[in-house]
């Protein structure tokens, strides 16, 4: 019974919490539009091409953030149980793996004019690139098996070996980077980076943020309603059986 | 420490019975890297700059060719959970199953690369890198591969699961044992390389079984 | 109009930047109506099933 008490109050929080979440990305979104392509200034080395960089960059961030989440999750399913825990990891994957994507081909949009050349073996393009898989394997290995706990368990562990893995990825693909690359470094708008792009910038990763948020509430709430689903028709089927049982006992 | 000798003994008996393991492993290594000249052209300045990363790369995709089952007979037998039972706690028994995988799918492979070295034209130099490299390089394999092998054990697909879930973490391996040749070549020194493959391995020696035991717990729970 | 065709023409980089902003697009628009899709099939079984049988409390 204790079970479902917690996700009672978690479907009651979330849909208080839902349409606030819902209109505030709304409005982010649109801000950190307006600034991007309207109101920062092109950049002197790259022009108006910077603007990839107000949907790239906060998708990075996503990316790694969203994995960050996963794992700390799957640490709370596995130390503690906690039936939210799963969800919220399984729930986030697709999302995480979203973002990722999108900082894939956004990232490529934005290496053909700077680097003349669709896909760049840079340092962070190709981490990216590894944490695209390690989201796929985990949305593979938890959908790979008949009972839901089996898959949701072994992504925990698999989401919490990543996330170790994670730093020694980055830090040896960045190693190997320096090794075959010419150092490549080009600076946005300056040493620093200025306030009129920073702006545009934050607001959108605030704004991704806020939607992955939206997302996630939406994509928990229905896992759980998926598991009432199980337990009502499961429920149907144990009432049948018994039922059935009661039958043959009276006829014979 | 005689029950982790008589499982390492108990896997390579059954391996040696089985047989062939080693055997198609070596087989597959020699195979794949012969295609890359029919591949790539004969030219021996080109193989000798690809062949590091052509015998490492292949050397990866053929300890992932024995891993999947790893722990698939024991579990459908029923032995993985006579085996969980025991005094010995699962995370050293996995230790024992990667000694045993790594002797009969690890070794032969270093002990055949020299050879294949030769077929790529690989610079002298990088010889003894490209031998260290493997045996600093692949008893990590065959830790992240038990791993994965535990973790997909008994999931639709199996196999190309595995291959998803162990490849991307090959790669930091396969970074630093390529490296290591290449800087051997380049006349840098292999040492900070394989220093870093054994750091490497060192983690993976304490990380992987403990993950592995984990979700070999979960698989006969 | 010439500022617009201005903007459009993004000195010469649209075919990077709007491919990329039709991008964001795509990939979030997507993940946002599958997710809503799939929070409305699964809410339209639960009314479905809990029409046929009442929702019992659990002894």
């Amino acid at each position: 019974m204790q079970r479902f008490a917690n996700p009672a109050r978690f479907m009651r929080l979330s849909a208080a919490m839902l349409p606030w979440c819902g209109r505030a990305t709304a409005l982010l979104l649109a801000a950190g539009l307006y600034l991007a392509l309207f109101v920062a200034p092109p950049d002197y080395q790259q022009g108006e091409a910077v603007r990839i960089m107000f949907v790239h960059v906060p998708a990075a961030w996503m990316a790694s953030f969203v994995y960050a989440l996963m794992a700390l999750a799957s640490a709370v399913a596995l130390i503690w149980r906690h039936p939210l825990a799963d969800i919220g990891a399984q729930s986030a994957a697709p999302l995480g793996a979203g973002f990722t994507l999108l900082c894939l081909v956004t990232g490529s949009l934005w290496g053909e004019p700077m680097w003349g050349t669709w896909w760049v073996w840079d340092a962070r393009l190709t981490s990216v690139l590894v944490l695209f898989f390690l989201y796929l394997g985990y949305i593979a290995l938890v959908n790979a098996f008949d009972e839901p706990t089996r898959g949701a368990r072994a992504g925990a562990i698999l989401a919490l070996v990543g996330i170790v893995n994670l730093p020694i990825i980055k830090f040896s693909v960045d190693w190997w980077n320096t090794l075959h690359q010419p150092a490549s470094v080009f600076r946005l708008g300056g040493p620093t980076i200025a306030a009129s792009m920073l702006w545009p910038l934050l607001i959108m990763a605030l704004g991704f943020t806020l939607l992955f948020v939206t997302l996630l509430l939406i994509r928990m709430r229905t896992a759980l309603i998926a598991a009432k689903i199980r337990a009502l028709r499961l429920a149907e089927v144990e009432r049948e059986a018994h039922s059935a049982a009661l039958r043959h006992r009276a006829a014979s | 420490m005689s029950a982790f000798r008589l499982l390492v003994l108990r896997d390579l008996r059954l391996a040696l019975r089985q047989g062939g393991d080693a055997a198609m492993v070596v087989a597959f290594f020699v195979l794949t890297v012969i295609l890359f000249p029919f591949g790539v052209g004969p030219e021996a300045e080109l193989l000798a700059r690809i062949a590091a990363g052509i015998l490492w790369v292949t050397a990866l995709l053929a300890a992932l060719l024995s891993l999947e089952r790893l722990f698939q007979a024991d579990w459908e037998d029923g032995s993985l959970e006579a085996l969980a039972l025991m005094p010995l706690p699962l995370e050293a028994q996995v230790l024992a199953k990667c000694l045993a995988h790594w002797l009969v799918a690890g070794l032969p492979l270093i002990l055949i690369a020299p050879l294949l070295a030769l077929l790529l034209h690989l610079d002298r130099a990088g010889y003894p890198a490209l031998l260290l490299s493997l045996l600093l390089g692949t008893p990590s394999l065959s830790l992240v591969g038990a791993m994965g092998a535990a973790l997909s054990l008994g999931a639709r697909r199996g196999g190309v699961l595995l291959s998803l879930l162990v490849l991307p973490l090959y790669i930091p391996v396969l970074i630093f044992g390529v490296a290591a040749v290449e800087a051997a070549i380049g006349g840098f020194g292999a040492r900070p390389h394989l220093l870093l493959l054994g750091a490497l391995l060192a983690g993976a020696l304490v990380l992987a079984p403990v993950a592995a035991a984990a979700a070999l717990r979960q698989a006969l729970e | 109009m010439s500022g617009l065709d201005a903007f459009l023409a993004m000195g010469g980089y649209a075919g990077y930047v709007w491919p990329a902003y039709t991008a964001a697009a795509i990939v979030l628009g997507g993940l946002l109506a599958w997710s809503l899709a799939g929070y409305r099939r699964a809410q339209r079984e639960l009314e479905a099933l809990q029409r046929i049988a009442p929702d019992a409390r659990r002894p």
